[in-house]
């Protein structure tokens, strides 16, 4: 499986390197790419763009958790709330987040409550929407094992329909986790919020390809970071469910 | 005869001309029996005739279109305090987030009690099914299918109830396993004095488990007959399987459903 894994990344950097001999302009090696990576390290303009982008990637998706997951649960506990919010919900996440920069530099200018803004209103979808499935999913059966064994409300609340609804919740959680960064990285490229986003736009005004390709690199290492963290969280959250059982 | 005079007296649960239908579709009619207090009494009937709708409609799960259904005499709305339920399916009705002990002492635990104290009665009470063994932190799936219903049955028991509901429970289980938990049911029972009601459409696991058996036939389903079934308290999977009244109650409650059932025109079989 290892050897696997480490065969796909050798291809893609072996297709990266042959894509750098081909279009040298556009395209920088790979090895430029990480010494220049290497000597970003030492400034302190890589981790200032990396902690202005995790701030924002932080507030977005805490914001998102905070709203979506109580707004999902509720709205999938009734099923005429679902019905009746459904093709609202479907219209209003289609619309494409960067329609709302224009919107966000009129009202804030290049700044984070316009990454915001464009984060939150495209990462709280996911999050909402696997929240009303979670909802709707809880199983029955375990209602009337609450009634018959008389466990109120606060215990059936915390004991069986929040364990029984978190696989979802987890689910929607990590596939915001990603587009929150995206939308951030895409915020601060777009509008001008300071951040890794900004980064690459400078280095691209500035004709420095293997600067820009460098905080590309950090953009998807970010994301590698996200992933796993929230895999990990997943993991812990879940030992119980099917496909993270051991020994069954 | 006194012991008779007893149960009318003071019978644990009664169901009053009860009845139910979903919409047009007339399930349950005109249903009364009771049982007494410590007796062990099997709702028998083929499946699908409505039964776990009438354990449903018993435990206060759910209200009965037509009729009532009275626990010591005060009529159920909500399941009783005193009622537990032991479910058919136990991978649905155990929590699978939580280790077989969380899962027998939530109750205990909602009910106000100390988490040390709900665990020490989750203890004996998993003791009593014969878990003692077990590891209490092990998850109910980790189990096999035989002792996960144990753990259904020990959560039941820690709840301390007076009288236990049970919907078809050993219906998931290989046949050993089943002969097995019949024999821990039928032993609680006779050794903590509870009441129990059980559910299930094999005639045989009914006639082997009950004091009285009430027969469910038709459509909407009524009960074709209440059976005494008068085995005694000592059951034995095997010598009581072959007594001539085992055999005899067994044909028996087998034509009253299989006879109510095929009634109407189709009656000129046997």
């Amino acid at each position: 499986m290892v050897l696997a894994q480490l065969g796909v990344i050798a291809l893609a950097v072996g297709l990266w390197w042959y894509l750098s001999g081909v279009a040298p302009g556009s395209v920088p090696s790979p090895v430029r790419t990480f010494a220049e990576l290497g000597a970003l390290v030492g400034t302190g303009a890589l981790w200032t763009a990396v902690a202005q982008t995790s701030a924002a990637w932080l507030i977005g998706i805490a914001v998102c958790t905070l709203v979506g997951i109580p707004a999902g649960l509720l709205i999938g506990a009734s099923r005429i709330a679902t019905d009746s919010t459904r093709l609202t919900i479907d219209f209003v996440r289609n619309i494409p987040p960067v329609a709302l920069v224009p919107l966000g530099l009129l009202l804030w200018g290049p700044t984070r409550n316009m990454v915001l803004l464009l984060v939150i209103s495209g990462t709280i979808w996911p999050i909402v929407i696997q929240s009303i499935y979670a909802s709707r999913q809880a199983e029955p059966q375990l209602r009337d094992v609450a009634r018959v064994f008389h466990l109120g409300r606060r215990w059936w609340l915390t004991h069986i329909f929040l364990p029984g609804v978190t696989p979802f919740v987890m689910t929607g959680l990590r596939v915001a986790a990603t587009i929150c960064l995206l939308l951030t990285i895409t915020g601060e490229l777009f509008g001008g919020a300071p951040g890794v986003g900004t980064q690459i736009q400078n280095a691209q005004i500035g004709n420095d390809n293997p600067q820009m390709y460098a905080y590309v690199v950090v953009a998807a290492l970010l994301g590698l970071l996200v992933n796993s963290l929230i895999w990990i969280a997943q993991r812990r959250l879940l030992r119980w469910h099917p496909s993270f059982r051991k020994g069954s | 005869m006194t012991q008779v005079d007893q149960r009318i007296a003071a019978p644990a649960l009664e169901a009053a001309a009860l009845g139910h239908h979903y919409g047009e579709h007339h399930v349950l009619k005109d249903i009364s029996f009771e049982v007494g207090t410590g007796e062990f009494v099997c709702i028998v009937g083929p499946s699908g005739v409505g039964k776990t709708t009438l354990l449903r409609c018993l435990s206060g799960l759910q209200d009965p279109s037509v009729g009532s259904v009275r626990f010591r005499g005060a009529q159920v709305a909500g399941p009783p305090r005193e009622l537990a339920l032991v479910f058919q399916d136990y991978s649905r009705s155990l929590l699978p987030w939580a280790s077989v002990l969380d899962n027998v002492s939530l109750p205990l635990r909602a009910g106000g009690m100390r988490k040390r104290a709900a665990g020490e009665a989750a203890r004996a009470a998993l003791g009593e099914v014969g878990l003692g063994g077990a590891d209490p932190s092990a998850y109910p799936w980790q189990l096999s299918g035989g002792m996960q219903q144990r753990v259904a049955i020990a959560r039941a028991l820690a709840y301390q109830p007076s009288i236990v509901l049970m919907d078809e429970p050993f219906a998931s289980v290989d046949a050993q396993t089943r002969a097995d938990l019949e024999d821990l049911v039928r032993r609680l029972q006779v050794d903590l004095g509870l009441t129990v009601l059980l559910v299930t459409h094999d005639i045989d696991e009914a006639v082997y488990l009950a004091d009285r058996i009430v027969a469910l036939a038709g459509s909407p389903a009524g009960v074709a007959e209440v059976v005494t079934v008068g085995l005694g308290p000592e059951r034995d999977q095997l010598d009581t399987k072959l007594l001539p009244r085992f055999a005899e109650l067994r044909a028996h409650v087998y034509r009253l459903i299989r006879g109510a059932r095929t009634s109407g025109p189709v009656t000129t079989e046997e």
